[in-house]
């Protein structure tokens, strides 16, 4: 039913205007807990990447970390479904490496999307 | 064949066309290119045939710099010099290693690669390898369990090759040295003193003294000296009956710009994302399995924008973390669930429906976890160097005092290397990397003592650059053909010739050296 209603507003919008904040919000937070539902299923039994989660947290890339807008950026892709929600994770984990969007939790080079995405969890 | 110094009537003076002083791989070497019906040859060799005490005390000596490797062992004073002791890695200077390069200072040689290809051929022969070919298409042929790591960045796999056992140039050579009608090998013959004449200009003859008390002298059309990195500047700063400041040394160069290969183990852990998948390439025990090893090195591209000096890193199993060691520090098994998780994601999608078939979760697949050692160059630094110490030896020659030194760049250049191996494993896919050098590190030409998470750091045996090729006598001790500036009948062989050091270890390309410098012996001096 959500993912209905998601498709719907997202064929209705123009293009550009998909991750406006008043569109958005005229959702409400749904969408936002649905991706970080299907996120924190995938590593439901995954206590390392919370625990690398909560060290990102604490550190000094935690600080600014936003949650939300990180989940925002997810939704277009979620919208295609979860296969293509895991795409986009895995494209983004790999070119963050490429692009020096990295970070260092205890020593070890990660990249920015994976770092946020044990933020979320 | 060969002579004990025991068997040399006192005083007698020997005269041959050619004086090798040395018997390592350079000395020997030479010997064997010049052989020739007709001509003398005498290679001076201060040790025996087997390893002595007492010949190798005559190299203990003072280390008043870096921490390094005692100087009574780091020069093998027994026929074959510190072959004796090599494993055998082989690989040429890249070309970047030969430029006049902005930010490492006294960077340059005089020839090129283009300039030593012919010579790498030929050195390959001496030291028993495989073609002259670093291709991986050609080492790694019909060795599929060698795979390559598909790694995007600034980075690339070079290969070592190996020949095991290594060429020992004291035992393997031993038959055609004894049959030689032109080579002489004299053992326990240790060089006092290279005499000039009294214009400085020539030499007239070497001294040469046994631990016994034996002396005699050598004449030579040509003097080679050969005696290795540490032993060769010590030996022109001692000669100083004629040139006050040591031979060669007018511009104050003898000795200086020692550079090693700096060597880091075990500081960076790499996590492998799949244990099935991983290649032993890089591996350092595959050069007894299988000849070869890989190294993660930065590009060229990288060196230069960056501005960095040449490295690479080897990967190992970690001999830190265990199942029986603590793996929750640094993250081990933090790190190592994670990636299990990370790689089972795209099964988790289909592990919902596959429970409701068949009840069976994905198992995780097993992590490998690998240290990290670097081996790299070493800037090129005036300040580190090899001098006379207040003591001397049995013989009464000063004993040498290693003042080994390193600079900023050096630092930088593993951190830069480390971080970009990080970005490519994780771009690739291949892996996660573990920094674990601090970036505390001073400016790229400041000296630099390397502590903290550096300290352990140790050289790979390797002696280079204190009798430095330039054509400049201000900035070299011998010139493009290894001749020493300003004295016609004696030249340098061996990689104290070095101008910068590359990562890659020094034997060939000391060999491919020798042989050149063998030619051009035989087209000038000894026609």
């Amino acid at each position: 039913m959500l993912r209905r209603k998601i498709l719907k507003y997202l064929c209705a919008a123009p293009v550009g205007s998909l991750l406006s904040t008043t569109r958005l919000d005229l959702l409400g937070p749904e969408p936002l807990s649905q991706v970080e539902e299907v996120l924190q299923s995938l590593f439901a039994e995954s206590a390392e990447a919370r625990q690398l989660g909560a060290l990102y947290r604490e550190g000094p890339g935690g600080v600014s970390f936003d949650k939300t807008l990180f989940l925002r950026s997810l939704l277009p892709a979620y919208s295609s479904g979860p296969e293509r929600l895991l795409e986009e994770l895995l494209k983004r984990i790999n070119n963050d490496f490429e692009r020096d969007e990295v970070t260092l939790i205890g020593g070890w080079m990660l990249s920015q999307t994976e770092a946020k995405l044990c933020a979320v969890l | 064949m060969f002579i004990e110094a025991r068997e040399i009537e006192r005083d007698k003076e020997l005269a041959v066309d050619v004086c090798i002083i040395g018997g390592g791989a350079a000395g020997i070497t030479i010997a064997l290119e010049l052989e020739k019906e007709g001509r003398s040859i005498a290679v001076l060799e201060g040790g025996g045939l087997e390893s002595e005490s007492a010949s190798q005390e005559l190299s203990r000596g003072d280390i008043t710099g870096v921490p390094y490797f005692p100087l009574v062992a780091a020069s093998q004073r027994r026929l074959g010099g510190n072959t004796n002791m090599w494993g055998s890695w082989c690989r040429p200077f890249d070309d970047i290693d030969f430029e006049k390069r902005d930010w490492v200072p006294h960077s340059g040689w005089p020839i090129n690669r283009r300039d030593l290809d012919p010579f790498y051929v030929r050195a390959h022969k001496v030291l028993k390898l495989k073609d002259f070919n670093y291709d991986e298409s050609y080492l790694l042929e019909g060795k599929s369990e060698l795979r390559v790591l598909p790694l995007k960045g600034e980075v690339k796999t070079k290969l070592w090759q190996f020949h095991k056992p290594p060429v020992r140039f004291g035992h393997d050579q031993k038959s055609e040295l004894t049959n030689s009608k032109s080579i002489t090998v004299y053992l326990h013959s240790n060089v006092t003193q290279i005499e000039a004449d009294e214009s400085g200009e020539n030499i007239s003859k070497v001294h040469v003294a046994s631990i016994e008390g034996h002396r005699y002298f050598v004449r030579a059309k040509v003097f080679v000296l050969a005696s290795g990195g540490i032993q060769n500047p010590r030996i022109l700063l001692a000669s100083n009956g004629v040139q006050k400041q040591g031979l060669g040394n007018q511009n104050d160069l003898v000795g200086r710009f020692f550079m090693e290969h700096p060597h880091i183990h075990r500081r960076g852990l790499v996590m492998a994302s799949d244990a099935q998948l991983y290649p032993a390439l890089y591996n350092t025990d595959s050069q007894y399995n299988h000849g070869i090893v890989g190294g993660i090195c930065p590009t060229e591209e990288l060196q230069r924008k960056e501005r960095i000096l040449n490295g690479s890193i080897t990967l190992n199993p970690t001999i830190r973390y265990s199942a029986h060691a603590e793996m929750s520090e640094g993250l081990v098994d933090t790190m190592s669930g994670y990636l299990a998780d990370l790689a089972d994601l795209p099964g988790k999608l289909y592990e919902k429906a596959k429970l409701k078939i068949t009840g069976k979760r994905t198992a995780r697949a097993p992590r490998l976890v690998l240290d990290v050692s670097t081996r790299q160059e070493q800037t090129p630094n005036p300040e580190s160097r090899v001098l006379l110490s207040t003591e001397k030896d049995a013989l009464g020659v000063p004993r040498a005092n290693l003042q080994w030194k390193l600079v900023g760049l050096d630092a930088r250049t593993t951190t830069t290397l480390h971080k970009n191996v990080a970005k490519a494993f994780g771009a690739s896919n291949v892996g996660r990397f573990k920094l674990e050098l601090e970036e505390n590190h001073p400016d790229d030409l400041a000296n630099w003592d390397p502590k903290g998470s550096y300290e352990g750091i140790e050289g790979g045996w390797h002696h280079m650059g204190t009798t430095r090729m330039h054509e400049d006598p201000k900035q070299g001790v011998v010139d493009a053909n290894c001749k020493i500036h300003g004295i016609n009948n004696l030249y340098v062989a061996g990689s104290s010739v070095f101008p910068t050091s590359s990562f890659a270890n020094p034997t060939l390309t000391l060999v491919a050296l020798a042989v050149r410098l063998s030619d051009h012996l035989q087209k000038t001096v000894l026609v």
